[in-house]
């Protein structure tokens, strides 16, 4: 069967629309990262990889465990809500103060200097893995 | 595919999350569920969907009788009134009144007019033979044939056109008893009445003329359409 390099599928794509060929780069390109939710339910289970497109799409979810959501936070890491319940959607910063509605001047101050007094818990291993609040993210590969 | 209910997810997203696709895929069975109508709870629609005013005649096709109105009375006393009412073109008036404390000998009247503008032509029967009864220059249409003593009630259902421009009329009647057993029959009363006045109805007013009250749980109501 032939293969096509990532390269080769870029080369290809850039010459396609924008959205499509980001749409083919969503399905056809390998994934960049992959999450593993770290909770006694899901005892590390994968719950989900990023695209090449940088998109988060979950594995197909069991009744317990699975990637529901994800969001950047503003301690510049991304959060993960998962079926088990666990979640690092919002950072310990911005906990309480992050809402559906978006967020003030005042309240995104506050952030910030929660910030720097009670910054994410992060552990990095010695695979290169590295966990954030609960959730392990496996760099795959570079962003094409 | 549309669901016959809507799911409750129980979740919700703050500022900046991105759902996943099983999510978004749930936002996308809730909306195909609302343009089927299936997602609609039986419990979804209250009051205010269906109350006074708040279906139009246009939304009514094959649907006659609209609420307009509803007084049911919690404290006992001589007047009932129902305003605000929608001028519809016919209306309808039904009323269940309650005799307490002493008798009740009810009138109705329209947009607070109290004065002898009304009249009407009545017939009723006590001991089985039919008796005309007119009333002219009256302060009010006529709801029962005799007065009630307390515990008696009695159930009035007029309709007439509430047209513009024209005197309204009105036909209808009431049947009144009171506690008695079922070897008594119970009075009846057929009315066809007037009142002498072009502008439209908007207000309905019950009045007792009688010694007692209006005992609690007596209960009007005016339905209309155009």
């Amino acid at each position: 069967m032939p293969t096509i390099t990532d390269s080769q599928l870029d080369e290809l794509l850039s010459k396609m629309d924008p959205k499509m060929a980001a749409h083919y780069r969503s399905t056809l390109a390998g994934d960049v990262a992959a999450v593993y939710c770290m909770s006694k339910t899901c005892k590390g289970r994968k719950i989900g990889a990023q695209n090449a497109a940088g998109q988060w799409v979950g594995n197909t979810p069991t009744k317990k465990s699975g990637l529901l959501s994800t969001r950047a936070r503003f301690d510049g890491h991304t959060g993960f809500r998962c079926r088990c319940g666990a979640s690092s959607i919002t950072s310990p910063a911005e906990s309480g103060i992050i809402t559906s509605e978006a967020p003030t001047r005042k309240a995104l101050a506050e952030v910030y200097e929660r910030q720097q007094k009670n910054p994410a818990k992060i552990t990095e291993h010695a695979d290169g893995t590295v966990t954030v609040d609960g959730f392990k993210i496996e760099q795959l590969r570079s962003i094409a | 595919m549309a669901l016959d209910y809507l799911p409750s997810p129980g979740w919700a997203v703050i500022y900046g999350e991105t759902p996943s696709a099983t999510r978004w895929s749930e936002l996308g069975d809730n909306d195909d569920a609302l343009a089927t109508g299936a997602g609609i709870d039986d419990l979804a629609i209250i009051n205010r969907h269906i109350g006074p005013g708040a279906v139009t005649a246009n939304e009514t096709t094959g649907i006659w009788w609209e609420e307009l109105a509803r007084t049911t009375v919690s404290v006992a006393g001589d007047l009932i009134t129902l305003t605000p009412i929608t001028a519809k073109k016919y209306i309808r008036i039904i009323a269940v009144l309650k005799a307490t404390g002493g008798t009740i000998d009810s009138r109705i009247r329209f947009n607070n007019d109290s004065g002898n503008n009304y009249a009407y032509n009545s017939l009723y029967s006590n001991s089985g033979t039919p008796t005309f009864d007119p009333g002219i220059l009256q302060a009010g249409i006529n709801g029962e044939a005799f007065t009630l003593v307390s515990g008696g009630s009695v159930l009035i259902d007029i309709g007439g056109q509430n047209h513009s421009g024209v005197y309204k009329q009105f036909v209808g009647g009431s049947i009144s008893d009171t506690v008695t057993a079922a070897s008594t029959a119970p009075v009846p009363y057929t009315i066809y009445a007037k009142w002498a006045s072009t502008a439209q109805i908007t207000r309905v007013d019950v009045v007792n003329n009688g010694t007692g009250d209006f005992a609690i749980g007596s209960e009007v109501i005016v339905l209309g359409h155009d």
